[in-house]
């Protein structure tokens, strides 16, 4: 480096290094880790898994938030308290005709096709849950008993998803723009098998061994598929499909999304107690947006706190990163 | 030889993470231990990265030179929301886990002689701004130069100096006493995302 034209006020301090034998071990853990499929169930020793809601509602933004980086200077003017909302029961009886509804509706629709050095523009408004302050509770006695994450305010946010890899996207939100690195490309998605069972494999097998419980990583890899993306017809039938066929999914008849816009949803609640739900529109059974709220007390906060809030408003394809649709 | 290497990691070779492995987890250790203050953590930010980066290995640019930055990308979101990350890959880190001997880990830190200006330093990076901090420990501690910062961080390079100049007036502004170390407190202030993963150890 040669812009560090002074002594650092703050030099690096002196750490050991990782030993040989740690660093084989983990190394060992690693590779066995990816070059294995392993078939046994995640064995829940760790009691932080069940807390964190805001790992679940983050997920939501992890297309961009892996790798991307979110703006993480947000003062207090930029996060709510989250609103509590009206807990629908929901009806599973139900849910599976709701889903053949989307489905048939999702599969007539016409093909948008999408050029393989082309970019997915999506424009949206959202607000997820965030840590307050990320990773600054340099002092746990203080914070305590106090919850350190907030509720995004509603802001726009748009992508320009690659449609296929080799090329990088980007991501504008809250006026910064940052280069995309973390997403999946949108062939990844639109090119799934468009037959539910070979889908819902596909999706299980591909999500094995993340997170606690394979049916929510199943249901959030399938709203990530939707959320932003220009899918097939067929594939996008398919997803409401493979989506009615996991367990706990319910019809919750009126949600709304971030626009302010009701529309009758398909949900589920995982096993953090968070229900996340798919709105739609009553009557073209077009896809609105995203909502998630805790259904019961949790450590994160009390049921009914909204947890997240989205609406899609235009989806198009574009020739570049950074270019607004016609 | 780095674009073999990339197409190689793109690819999903699992040689090609081992190598990429034995190159760089020490510097992923070194930084997350610094920032941190906590070995365990940083043991654990050290294998999230590298299943992080296996999960995201399309996203390895098919073109440039060494992946570190790449790399300090992922390590900096992990660092950011470990949880998160953990969540993802519960299964494997609990394997990872099983084959710790975590007690003796920490008191590795705890019995260091300079243990104390570890938790000093943490302290006095844990008063910038976050987006400052990454990026000063990213130029200045991990030696990235302005344009692998940002590749890291996915910003542009001018922000990245912008960011630096203000975390060094920042710094500058900070007197002695907050900058020396503080007696009696415990050594790396941890986040609650840390302490949640040492629990987990328990």
């Amino acid at each position: 480096m040669n812009d560090t034209p002074r002594p650092e006020l703050l030099p690096a301090p002196e750490v050991p290094d990782l030993p040989d034998d740690r660093h084989r071990e983990l190394k060992d853990a690693f590779m066995q880790t990816i070059t294995e499929v392993r078939p046994q169930p995640a064995r829940r020793r760790w009691p932080m898994i069940a807390v964190p809601v805001a790992a679940a509602t983050m997920a939501i933004a992890l297309i961009t938030v892996v790798a991307v980086n979110r703006p993480t200077d947000r003062g207090p003017e930029e996060t709510v308290a989250a609103p509590i909302v009206a807990i629908d029961p929901g009806n599973a009886k139900e849910a599976r005709a709701m889903f053949d509804r989307l489905a048939l509706a999702a599969g007539a629709r016409p093909a948008t096709s999408v050029g393989s050095g082309q970019f997915v523009y999506v424009r949206s408004k959202v607000a997820w849950l965030v840590f307050a302050e990320p990773f600054d509770e340099s002092d746990g006695s203080q914070s305590a008993g106090e919850d350190p994450q907030k509720l995004d305010k509603v802001h726009s946010r748009e992508i320009w998803l690659p449609a296929t890899a080799g090329s990088k996207g980007l991501i504008r939100e809250r006026g910064e723009t940052f280069g995309l690195e973390g997403a999946r490309t949108n062939s990844s998605y639109a090119e799934m098998p468009t037959e539910p069972g070979a889908l819902l494999r596909k999706i299980y097998a591909e999500t094995k061994g993340q997170g606690d419980d394979p049916d929510d990583v199943a249901f959030d890899y399938i709203g990530e598929a939707l959320r932003e993306s220009i899918l097939p017809p067929s594939l996008a039938a398919a997803l409401y499909r493979t989506a009615a066929e996991i367990p706990g999914v319910v019809l919750v008849k009126d949600s709304v999304d971030a626009a302010g816009r009701h529309g009758v949803a398909v949900g589920r609640t995982d096993t953090l107690g968070e229900r996340t739900e798919w709105i739609f529109d009553p009557q073209s059974y077009e896809y609105l947006g995203e909502r998630s709220y805790l259904v019961r007390d949790t450590k994160v906060g009390k049921a009914g706190m909204l947890t997240a809030t989205t609406a899609v408003l235009e989806r198009a394809v574009v020739n570049k990163p950074g270019a607004e649709p016609q | 030889m780095y674009r073999i290497l990339r197409a190689r990691l793109r690819d999903g070779d699992a040689e090609a993470f081992g190598q990429v492995f034995d190159d760089h987890a020490r510097d992923v250790h070194r930084h997350a231990l610094r920032t941190t203050g906590s070995w365990s953590t940083a043991e654990d930010v050290v294998s999230l990265t590298f299943l992080e980066a296996w999960r995201l290995r399309e996203t390895v640019h098919p073109d440039g030179d060494s992946v570190l930055p790449w790399l300090f990308g992922i390590a900096t979101n992990v660092l950011r929301n470990t949880r998160r990350a953990g969540r993802r890959h519960s299964a494997a880190m609990d394997r990872m886990r099983s084959e710790t001997v975590p007690d003796f880990a920490d008191e590795v830190v705890d019995r260091m002689r300079d243990a104390e200006r570890l938790a000093a330093a943490v302290a006095a990076l844990r008063r910038l701004k976050p987006a400052e901090r990454e990026v000063f420990a990213l130029c200045v501690w991990s030696g990235l130069d302005y344009a692998q910062a940002a590749e890291a961080l996915g910003v542009p390079i001018g922000t990245v100096r912008s960011r630096l100049s203000r975390a060094r007036t920042r710094l500058r502004d900070l007197t002695e006493r907050e900058l020396a170390p503080r007696r009696g407190q415990e050594p790396g202030g941890r986040t609650p995302a840390a302490r949640s993963l040492q629990e987990g150890n328990r």
